[in-house]
């Protein structure tokens, strides 16, 4: 008999995957249950058990390809008059309509990244959109829909504890059905919690155990830690500091990032939109885009944004100039080029000295709030928190929406606190508007 | 595997039509209380039973008197019980359907015989607004104790306007009991039921059913309005066939456990009332199942047990239900054009594979 080794569905929202590598080779004989190949799903990589034992006759999915859940990945004999040839024929001709179009052949590499994405919502139709703007997108199944199952599957399903997400359907449109439950209730592969590895696994918590330990450590200053605490000492004891802070709607900003980043080679973060957002308003209010000098006041024309770099020394606060004439791509390419240098000790004094205003972002922590000491001679510094998801008032009706908080730190000398309000509004309507930083 | 069934669809031996009767009301004894009978005869039989039974009972159609019926199922009632209550009508099922309805509200218990029941849409009127509506519309003064019956469905090379099964026509209205009995045993205990009804009955009878043969007990019976007949046990599938289509499902029944598919066929013998729990109890043992039908796809029989199934037991289901009927065309005329327009074994086997996803 010849049995097909269907890409499977590895989570709930999974319609293609990248087979990151196999397992077995062309000729192995396997047992139902062996870990075949390893898969990259849209939240982990999982592994792929068989669900039938044969020998491997061919294996059409590359190690390294991004495949179509369903789409045949490898072909199982268990009989030798097997019709092997027209068996790989007729795979062929299911993954070439699973296709759509020869693109998903390509090794991942080339199309939109995948990996490293655990905080970005999948694009699951991305590839075709990209690649094959002619073409007839492959049919996508709508994400979120969910396993297609027949009722009565569904309910021995649930009565044998079985994860449907885990059993491939062998139905029309890949229905699961009763004999696939039936199966996989037999072979026990598919058991709820029996695959731990299918779902984007919980980091552990690493917390020092407490030991009678008195041991001390002392760390000298680096130079770099002098005059952070030099300056920093001198701005928070000698500059007025006063704090407002702004709450914005986040959910447009997370969907044009996540639209923007359809696009091949792009990878925008929500970073860099704050930036973008920033060098705008700072034109609009060029109270803030200024240095304080004792006796005057200089106002900045260009936004020249630093933007602070966690380094293993310190922090140190690159800058994106003229920020305001740059998109959004372009200003992620810098913030990224100059993180880089800044991490390896190679930047210049020119890209990290000057700067009109500071912008601190630690909203890759899921922080809820800070505010920030401002960076001399510079009069304002923006503490950028994280994206939550909390329940929002719109219409009078509570729905669920993301927020963001933001704290502009402004010294009193320079700055008022209306200065200060009538910013936050232009960058909160800029923000809550995202399309703007794209004009 | 199929259980036996108490009374086995292959007798033990055919009526040598050489020596012995066809038609007419006796049986073929065959010892320890058993004959063998058509479904032409086991349906005479009961008219004769009744008629012995019940004075108040006639018989008036075309030809159903001196020619015995155009298909002799009622041969030699004429002889025994009279011209009194065997009458040849003239052409004109609106007139002698009406003269049955007002018969039936003053006392008596006609039967008539429409020689096809493609005759009785010249009567439509007398059976829909008045047969059917009688005992609602006089408050329960006047029930209507009528049974129509006559053979329904393609008989061969019939053609377009000679063909049509009216199961679903007929049991569309409130107010009409639809019989379609597929074995002699069913022919005969549900016409005995039908001739002590008070209500009007839709005997559906079928030009090619009536020469099956099937040994029945001699002793007297009735079969329940309202009440499915497992006609072949198994568990993969169920087939819920009507009237001629049984024999079809169960030709497809053995073909398919050829191939591993075992399937249980029922056959609801009357589709108004219809035993939709025994259905929808066969379905939650086999999960899927196909409805074989003569009448049409639309508005079918099989569109409405489908619909019943799902109100009753979708979490059961493993696929849609299945339904093959008469393609939705007038009937041709030649013989391979009918053979593909009915739901013959082939297109059986088709949709129970589908159903089983194999």
């Amino acid at each position: 008999m010849i049995i097909e080794q269907l890409m499977p569905a590895l989570s709930p929202t999974m319609t293609e995957g990248t087979l990151v590598a196999w397992r077995v080779k062309k000729g192995d004989v396997i047992k139902a249950g062996t870990v075949i190949a390893e898969i990259q799903t849209d939240k982990a990589v999982a592994d792929w058990d068989a669900a039938d034992g044969g020998t491997v006759v061919e294996i059409l999915i590359e190690a390294g390809s991004l495949a179509k859940v369903n789409m045949v990945a490898a072909i199982l004999s268990t009989k030798k008059d097997d019709d092997i040839p027209a068996a790989i024929a007729k795979a062929k001709a299911t993954n070439a309509k699973l296709a759509g179009s020869a693109v998903m052949a390509a090794p991942v590499s080339a199309l939109v990244s995948a990996p490293a994405a655990a905080a970005q919502p999948a694009v699951p139709s991305a590839p075709a959109l990209v690649s094959t703007p002619n073409a007839a997108a492959p049919r996508a199944e709508k994400p979120g829909r969910g396993v297609r199952i027949s009722p009565v599957a569904a309910k021995i399903a649930a009565a044998f504890a079985i994860d449907v997400r885990l059993v491939i359907g062998t139905g029309p449109d890949g229905r699961i059905v009763k004999a696939d439950i039936e199966a996989a209730a037999k072979s026990g592969s598919a058991k709820l919690g029996a695959s731990a590895s299918a779902k984007a696994e919980k980091p552990k918590l690493k917390v020092l155990r407490p030991d009678a330990s008195q041991a001390q450590t002392t760390v000298a200053l680096s130079p770099m830690r002098q005059i952070i605490g030099k300056r920093l000492l001198e701005s928070k004891t000698q500059i007025p500091h006063f704090y407002v802070t702004e709450t914005i709607e986040a959910s447009a900003l997370m969907m044009i990032r996540e639209q923007l980043n359809l696009l091949d080679g792009l990878k925008v973060t929500v970073n860099d939109l704050i930036v973008r957002a920033t060098a705008l308003a700072l034109r609009v209010h060029p109270k803030l885009s200024a240095t304080f000098h004792g006796d005057r006041v200089v106002q900045h024309d260009s936004s020249d944004i630093s933007v602070a770099v966690a380094i293993p020394d310190g922090l140190i606060t690159p800058i994106v100039a003229k920020a305001h004439t740059k998109s959004v791509r372009q200003i992620g390419d810098e913030v990224r080029s100059l993180a880089k240098k800044a991490v390896e000790g190679k930047l210049q004094p020119s890209e990290f000295q000057g700067g009109s205003f500071t912008i601190s972002n630690l909203g890759m922590f899921g922080i809820e709030a800070f505010a920030a000491i401002i960076n001399p001679p510079q009069v304002a510094i923006l503490a950028v928190a994280g994206i939550k998801d909390v329940p929002v008032v719109k219409n009078g009706q509570v729905v669920a929406g993301k927020t963001m908080q933001v704290t502009l730190s402004a010294d009193h000398r320079a700055v008022d606190g209306a200065d200060a309000a009538a910013f936050l509004k232009t960058l909160r309507e800029l923000l809550e508007a995202p399309a703007t930083l794209l004009g | 595997m199929s259980a036996p069934l108490a009374y086995p669809l292959k007798p033990r031996r055919e009526i040598d039509s050489q020596t012995e009767p066809i038609n007419g009301h006796k049986g073929i004894d065959l010892g320890d209380g058993m004959q063998l009978v058509s479904v032409r005869m086991a349906i005479c039989q009961a008219l004769f039973e009744e008629m012995t039974r019940d004075e108040t009972i006639y018989i008036m159609g075309e030809e159903v008197a001196q020619y015995n019926g155009a298909y002799k199922v009622t041969k030699g009632l004429l002889d025994h019980f009279g011209a009194k209550r065997v009458i040849d009508s003239p052409i004109t099922e609106s007139g002698f359907t009406g003269l049955a309805v007002g018969a039936a509200m003053t006392g008596l218990r006609p039967v008539i015989e429409f020689m096809s029941w493609n005759f009785s849409f010249v009567a439509f009127d007398q059976i829909i607004s008045n047969a059917s509506k009688m005992n609602y519309m006089t408050g329960g003064m006047f029930p209507i104790p009528l049974v129509m019956r006559g053979p329904s469905g393609a008989g061969p090379r019939v053609s377009s306007q000679h063909s049509h099964a009216v199961e679903a026509l007929f049991s569309h209205f409130p107010g009409l009991i639809v019989v379609s009995p597929s074995t002699p045993y069913d022919a005969k205990g549900l016409m005995k039921t039908a001739l002590r009804q008070n209500n009007p009955v839709c005997f559906l009878e079928n030009e090619l059913v009536y020469n099956l043969q099937q040994e029945i007990p001699t002793a007297e019976y009735l079969v329940p309005f309202g009440k499915a007949d497992l006609k072949r046990e198994g568990t993969d599938c169920t087939i819920v066939a009507i009237s001629r289509c049984v024999q079809w499902a169960l030709e497809a029944a053995d073909e398919l456990a050829k191939i591993g598919i075992s399937c249980e066929v029922l056959d609801p013998r009357t589709i108004k009332p219809l035993d939709i729990e025994s259905i929808a109890a066969s379905v939650r043992k086999t999960n899927r199942c196909v409805v074989v039908e003569e009448c049409y796809r639309t508005g079918g029989v099989g569109a409405e047990i489908a619909a019943q199934l799902m109100e009753l037991c979708f979490d059961d289901l493993d696929a849609p239900v299945g339904r093959v009927t008469t393609t939705e065309n007038p009937m041709p005329y030649a013989a391979n054009l009918e053979h593909e327009t009915l739901p013959k074994p082939h297109r059986i086997i088709a949709a129970v594979k589908t159903a089983c996803y194999r």
